[in-house]
């Protein structure tokens, strides 16, 4: 073999071993005594341009949204109703807090839903994007004020009331056993009697 | 399942009490010489269907199948028959489900049907069928606060059977009316009752119809709790018995007034015992020339114990000695009773329940032609039941009662039957109650 074909077929064999070793890792910028840092965890940093659904479907899913978020406002107006109910003014008042909130939110659905179907209309699907984003946050807000609506607490964990000695003593049955009874009616067969009796 | 079956069980007579029935409550285990047959068990329990946030409506039925020994309570003309009686009712209350009565306003209405038919060829035994309504509503305001206030209604209409073999009916209406106020200030050491009530006894026909009458009763009860389980009372109380029908005239009944002042102790004496005791004066005046109680009559007393074995065994015992006014024979009775009762549950399924009554009752005001005629009249109740709960709200059983009067005329003037009967009525019955 003559020798310029040698080295042409050693260098194949050999530089491909040496381009399948893993690459040295890359230079820290800190001291030499720093331990290597680990690689980074797996992340999905990309942002969707573009959503996966027809302007249709965006309208409809908005619809949706806007059903839900009534059900939510109802469900905490009626709590409101109950804590009235009960007399727990802190509960009432953290919960016409969240309530307020929710109708600001609502209101602000409402104009999204507005200007989403306009941009619809004019095929402007960006301007519809960014509505459709508007009202799928808007959604997820009304859905933390719910959960905190849900979390609101009355008198009975933060009011101590009135002081009250309660004595009970081992072995004694509960109950009030000093009232007095109904006198027994004499509800019971009439005896037999002449006329004359 | 404990809790519940022994709740319907223990619970009944205060239970009554709040659905406006006539019962007797006595704190632990009141018990009461009342025949255990034909009372339908009072809803608790996880049972019932909910109407509203607070509202249950509560339904039974229970089919009741035997035999009595004694159809028209007379043992000179003694008739017995096969009997059959479907018991129904409807109750709305706005309890707990365990029973207990809710703590701002708790009501209750409720209604129930008694159909009862002797399953005999004899006229007389089958014309003894009688269909015997009640209703009843209760209301409580503020129960267990400072200040409450209750009412509570009730309307029986019964056809009994009559004193001797006939087709006739003893046809009485009946209504008792309560109303009451409580006030307990401060910690409840010092209570104040104020009771109001009233009762209507209609007698529709025409033999007894002079006995019909009203009664008002007044009574003020001011206890101090000197532990907080037991406490000192005393207790006074005024009424009026008046006579509506025309015929009260010529068959002698006349109006009384009564009045009675009683002290005593209530509550627990230790863990498991109850005792109510109470003694004091009480006496009657009557219209015209009549007599009322007189010398040692006029001491009335009372004693009562009830005692608590566990959580499923209940016992109860008492003793009680006073006058009644008699609106169809004479014109009052002195009278000594002593009662007991006793409820067990067994195996969370099995519940048993016993009581008798006796009473001693000497009757004054009888005239039979120019002469006063001394009557005594030996009564026994005594009734038990055991039923077991198939399910929650399924239950089957037994139930046995006797009433028995036993009655002796000095001089005897034989002029008077069915006075001396006993009568045993023992019957099965199948039941739902949800």
């Amino acid at each position: 073999m003559p020798r310029a074909l040698k080295i042409i077929f050693g260098a194949t064999l050999f530089g491909q071993v040496v381009f399948a070793q893993p690459a040295p890792p890359p230079a820290t910028t800190e001291g030499q005594g720093a331990p290597p840092a680990a690689p980074p965890p797996d992340a999905d940093i990309g942002v969707k341009q573009r959503a996966t659904l027809s302007p249709q479907d965006m309208i409809n899913q908005a619809k949706i949204y806007r059903q839900r978020m009534d059900a939510t406002q109802t469900r905490v107006q009626g709590q409101v109703e109950q804590a009235r109910k009960s007399k727990d003014i802190i509960r009432v008042n953290c919960l016409l807090d969240k309530l307020t909130q929710i109708k600001a939110n609502l209101n602000i659905v409402d104009s999204a839903i507005v200007s989403l179907q306009d941009a619809t209309a004019r095929r402007d699907e960006g301007a519809g994007l960014h509505e459709y984003t508007r009202i799928t946050i808007i959604n997820q807000k009304v859905e933390i004020l719910a959960a905190e609506a849900e979390a609101c607490v009355g008198e009975d964990l933060t009011y101590v009331g009135a002081t009250r000695i309660d004595v009970e003593s081992e072995g004694v049955p509960p109950g009030d056993f000093t009232e007095p009874g109904l006198a027994p009616p004499t509800f019971d067969r009439p005896p037999a009697a002449s006329p004359t009796q | 399942m404990i809790q519940r079956i022994f709740l319907a069980t223990l619970i009944l007579p205060a239970l009554a009490i709040l659905a406006g029935r006539p019962a007797r409550a006595q704190g632990m285990g009141g018990v009461d010489g009342v025949s255990a047959v034909g009372e339908l068990k009072s809803p608790t329990g996880d049972i019932g269907v909910r109407l509203s946030e607070s509202a249950v409506l509560h339904a039974g039925v229970t089919t009741e199948v035997g035999y009595d020994t004694n159809v028209f309570y007379n043992d000179t003309a003694r008739v017995s028959s096969a009997i059959m009686r479907v018991l129904s009712s409807l109750e709305i209350n706005n309890h707990a489900r365990d029973g207990s009565a809710s703590s701002s306003v708790s009501y209750s209405l409720g209604a129930s049907l008694t159909y009862r038919e002797y399953l005999n060829d004899d006229s007389n035994v089958k014309a003894q069928r009688a269909f015997n309504p009640s209703v009843g509503g209760a209301l409580a305001l503020a129960p267990s606060s400072k200040f409450s206030f209750g009412l509570s209604d009730s309307f029986t209409r019964t056809e009994e059977p009559p004193f001797g073999p006939g087709t006739g009916t003893i046809t009485r209406s009946y209504n008792l009316g309560v109303a009451q106020m409580r006030l307990a200030p401060g910690g409840g050491r010092i209570a104040t009752l104020l009771r109001y009530t009233n009762t209507l006894d209609y007698y529709e026909n025409q033999e007894l119809q002079y006995a019909s009458n009203m009664g008002h009763d007044l009574m003020l009860d001011l206890s101090w709790k000197w532990l907080p389980k037991t406490a000192l009372y005393l207790q006074g109380g005024v009424g009026w018995v008046g006579y509506i029908d025309d015929l009260r005239v010529t068959q002698g009944r006349t109006d009384s007034f009564t009045y009675r002042v009683l002290a005593g102790v209530r509550g627990l004496i230790t863990p498991k015992l109850a005792i109510s005791l109470g003694a004091g004066y009480s006496d009657a005046s009557y219209d015209g020339s009549v007599g009322g109680p007189s010398g040692a009559d006029s001491i009335s007393g009372a004693v009562e114990l009830s005692y608590r074995l566990g959580a499923l065994t209940q016992f109860g015992l008492g003793y009680g000695h006073t006058f009644r006014n008699s609106p169809i024979v004479g014109t009052f009775y002195n009278v000594d009773s002593v009662y007991a009762g006793m409820n067990q549950l067994i195996a969370s399924r099995l519940a048993i329940g016993l009581r008798g009554r006796y009473e001693y009752r000497r009757y004054d005001g009888i005239q039979s032609g120019g002469m006063t005629i001394e009557r005594t009249d030996n009564v026994l109740t005594v009734g038990a039941q055991m039923d077991y709960f198939i399910k929650r709200w399924f239950y089957a059983g037994v139930v046995y009662a006797l009433t028995f009067n036993s009655s002796t005329e000095t001089p005897a003037t034989a002029t008077v039957t069915g006075v001396d009967y006993a009568k045993h009525q023992i019957l099965g019955r199948v039941g739902v109650l949800y």
